[in-house]
């Protein structure tokens, strides 16, 4: 078994580049966030028959162990390339919980399946009316005998259309603080009872959906980290992954486009045009000094705290901000959606403004950030 | 031979130091009585500033000095000027000091330079608004030369013992060592936003010897342009102690300032600008150590000193705006020393190019389309 710890930086970069160019198709990798599985399967596969699907997990679970540097590594070549997600959710989140707070029984059921692609995983947290204010949540699971039954509505679920397992936070207990009476169950979605429903995004695409809990039965056993501890499970798999949320490889692939439409829309040598660049790249170059200080923090084996909020913010604004100047530098093409002609090539300039809402919105909005570091790190009162 | 150097324990040891000086020194009553008189600084400081070594931070050892790196000064500035005490070290210790390391050697570069690690020379160096070369003619005399001309813009004037002036030869601009009192040599004064001294300068006829051409045409023009980088890196550093210190002025006034029975801290729209104000703040941290890591090399300098002047000016600008606003009416006032720390964000922020300027260098260098 390789060790890729053992790697120089450089080195591991290097094969994570070869395995890339090697397996990965090219229908995904046009940069979009999400696929579909019958799309995406092929990719999905090489990875796990080749050893590259899990970067975090342990070994002996099918993973590769990496240490954090070197998976920040391996998710920078991913963006490099314009990768979209595949079914990350087993992956990125079900394994590590299980294997932070399940059972050995949970561990062995359910990891392989993630590896051999028998499961495919969505995240049942957001609701109606739960979404920053997420322990708001009313989906709720009552025990019978030694199931669950579950009534709720979960919304914005991302590859719900495709996954065939759903983990989900129910409240089971009403009569305490909300945070304190919620549970985190892994429920399979092919029974009666679970509908969803799609729902088509601003920019036309059908990546989330609604899933509707009917009388859903899960087994007791499906109960991960204990009954009435879901609210920290959930927040237990809020960690690493935030920092990626805050690296500049969105901003930057943003950016090459804004350089690329500037030139097509002949506003290249405009010096308002070129102040107004200069601003954004400027802007995005810090916001990588930030983020490569972040990521020196972690290869030093230091932990991180409420630094990963202000990258959020920074690099999701950034990135946001480049897409408005490329739709505003179109003029009035800017103003036409698809792909745009230009005299020399074309361009999809609504695609990229819209696609750019939305991270300032999942995974806490930039508003509910700065919520959190006005309190946490500005001290300011409640 | 010139290092930046990133000896932590170094930097943790001017850190106290000048904490300690910042505060037993500061008094804003007698920073408003220094307002618009010369030099515009304490020279009891200044000597106590000498006494440290601290006009020597910047000059090798070799020549007399400590021989320490831009980290280390930036350290130094960026906690003195939380208690506004930091000049007249930016344009003496760092721009004259570096104009001068930077100049082909000599016996009057090392006699200088030893002068001013001892602190009893304090040189300053004579431009032109916007870093322009000053309007300066040298006419060879046979025997010494002969300048005559205009710097209107020579920060550090005031308290100096020699200008350094940049004149024009035949084939480019010389940089020549006069003595402050020389004859010919007229000062007259504008006052900067933070009501300090910044001298313009008039040469008529100023006769000099020919030994006092300290850098020939090429070279001269090299070590002023490299000095001027350097010292927007440091003066990026004493941007951010003004922007640490207005932001911690403003939490602070959130944090006891009550309106409707509550403290205005908790109001979700003031907590978001100063959100806002602290993110500015962490851009500045890593732009100005963007620039020290980026700044030994003088092919990066350039970028390295745009990057972190241009952020710690926008930061320490915007943030001493936002503070007013923040406090409120008496953030307006005179008696509040809110505004002594905003006039001197605006001093410093113009001082070697504002964030606009230095976009303008960044487009110029064709970066905007990399």
């Amino acid at each position: 078994m390789q060790d890729w710890n053992a790697l120089s930086d450089e080195a591991f970069r290097a094969a994570a580049r070869q395995f890339i160019e090697t397996h990965c198709p090219a229908h995904i990798r046009r940069g979009e966030e999400h696929v579909r599985w019958e799309q995406s399967q092929g990719w999905y596969k090489a990875m796990a028959a080749h050893g590259w699907l899990a970067p975090g997990w342990p070994v002996e679970h099918g993973g590769m162990g990496l240490k954090q540097a070197k998976h920040l590594i391996y998710l920078e070549e991913w963006a490099r390339a314009g990768i979209s997600r595949v079914m990350e959710q087993g992956v990125l989140n079900v394994g590590p919980v299980l294997l932070a707070h399940g059972t050995p029984e949970q561990v062995a059921h359910y990891l392989p399946r993630i590896v051999s692609a028998e499961h495919l995983w969505c995240q049942g947290f957001s609701e109606p009316g739960a979404g920053s204010d997420l322990a708001a949540l009313r989906t709720e699971a009552r025990i019978d005998g030694d199931e669950f039954i579950i009534n709720g509505h979960k919304i914005w679920t991302s590859g719900a259309v495709d996954a065939n397992h759903i983990f989900v936070l129910a409240r089971t207990d009403k009569n305490v603080r909300k945070q304190a009476g919620i549970s985190f169950i892994l429920v399979d979605m092919r029974q009666p009872g679970v509908t969803v429903k799609p729902i088509v995004t601003i920019n036309g695409d059908a990546e989330f959906a609604e899933v509707f809990l009917d009388d859903v039965r899960a087994p007791v056993a499906n109960l991960v980290g204990g009954l009435n501890n879901g609210w920290k499970v959930a927040q237990s798999l809020l960690g690493f992954e935030r920092v990626w949320a805050g690296s500049p490889h969105m901003g930057r692939q943003a950016m090459d486009r804004l350089v690329r439409v500037a030139r097509l829309a002949g506003r290249d040598r405009d010096p308002v045009t070129l102040d107004r660049i200069a601003q954004l790249q400027i802007d995005l170059a810090d916001n990588a000094e930030m983020y490569e200080r972040l990521a020196q923090e972690i290869r030093a084996g230091h932990s991180f705290g409420f630094e990963v909020s202000t990258l959020k913010i920074v690099a999701t604004e950034t990135y946001a901000r480049i897409t408005e100047l490329t739709q505003e530098i179109a003029a009035e093409r800017g103003g036409l959606g698809g792909e745009v002609p230009f005299d020399e090539g074309t361009a999809d300039l609504l695609r990229d403004y819209l696609t750019a809402r939305a991270p300032m919105i999942y995974g806490g909005t930039v508003q509910i950030h700065r919520n959190i570091l006005a309190k946490r790190v500005l001290g300011l009162p409640g | 031979m010139d290092p930046i150097s990133t000896d932590d324990s170094m930097i943790a040891e001017l850190r106290d130091g000048a904490q300690r000086l910042v505060a037993d020194y500061t008094d804003h009553g007698r920073t408003r009585r220094m307002r618009r008189t010369l030099p515009g600084h304490d020279l009891e400081l200044a000597a106590t500033f000498a006494e440290l070594g601290w006009f020597g931070v910047l000059v090798p050892e070799a020549d007399g000095g400590i021989g320490l790196g831009l980290a280390e000064m930036a350290t130094l500035v960026r906690e003195l000027e939380k208690g506004l005490i930091a000049e007249p070290l930016l344009a003496q210790a760092v721009l004259a000091a570096r104009v001068l390391v930077h100049a082909p050697a000599g016996p009057a570069r090392s006699r200088l330079l030893a002068g001013l690690a001892a602190g009893e020379i304090r040189p300053a160096l004579a431009l032109d608004f916007d870093d322009a070369l000053p309007t300066v003619t040298a006419t060879d005399e046979g025997e010494g030369f002969r300048l005559s001309g205009t710097a209107l813009s020579v920060a550090g004037a005031a308290g100096a013992t020699h200008l350094l002036v940049p004149a024009q030869l035949d084939k480019g601009y010389g940089l020549f060592l006069l003595p402050a009192d020389a004859p010919g040599i007229t000062l007259s004064w504008l006052w900067r936003a933070d009501d300090s001294p910044l001298g313009q300068l008039t040469l008529t006829g100023v006769t000099v010897p020919d030994e006092v051409l300290l850098a020939p045409p090429m070279a001269a023009e090299a070590a002023i342009s490299r000095a001027l980088d350097e010292t927007r890196v440091v003066a990026a550093g004493a941007l951010l102690g003004l922007t640490e210190h207005m932001l911690a002025m403003t939490l602070e006034y959130m944090g006891i300032r009550r309106q409707y029975d509550q403290l205005i801290g908790s109001f979700q729209a003031l907590q978001h600008k100063a959100v806002d104000l602290y993110i500015e703040k962490e851009r500045a941290v890593a732009a100005l150590g963007f620039g020290l890591s980026r700044a030994i090399d003088p092919t990066t300098l350039p970028l390295a000193a745009l990057r972190a002047k241009g952020r710690c000016s926008e930061a320490a600008s915007r943030i001493a705006r936002e503070a007013i606003q923040l406090h409120g009416a008496i953030g307006f006032t005179e008696e509040h020393d809110l505004g002594l720390y905003v006039k001197r964000a605006l001093t410093l922020s113009a001082w070697l190019g504002n964030a606009g300027e230095q976009r303008r260098r960044f487009v110029s260098m064709g970066l905007a389309l990399a």
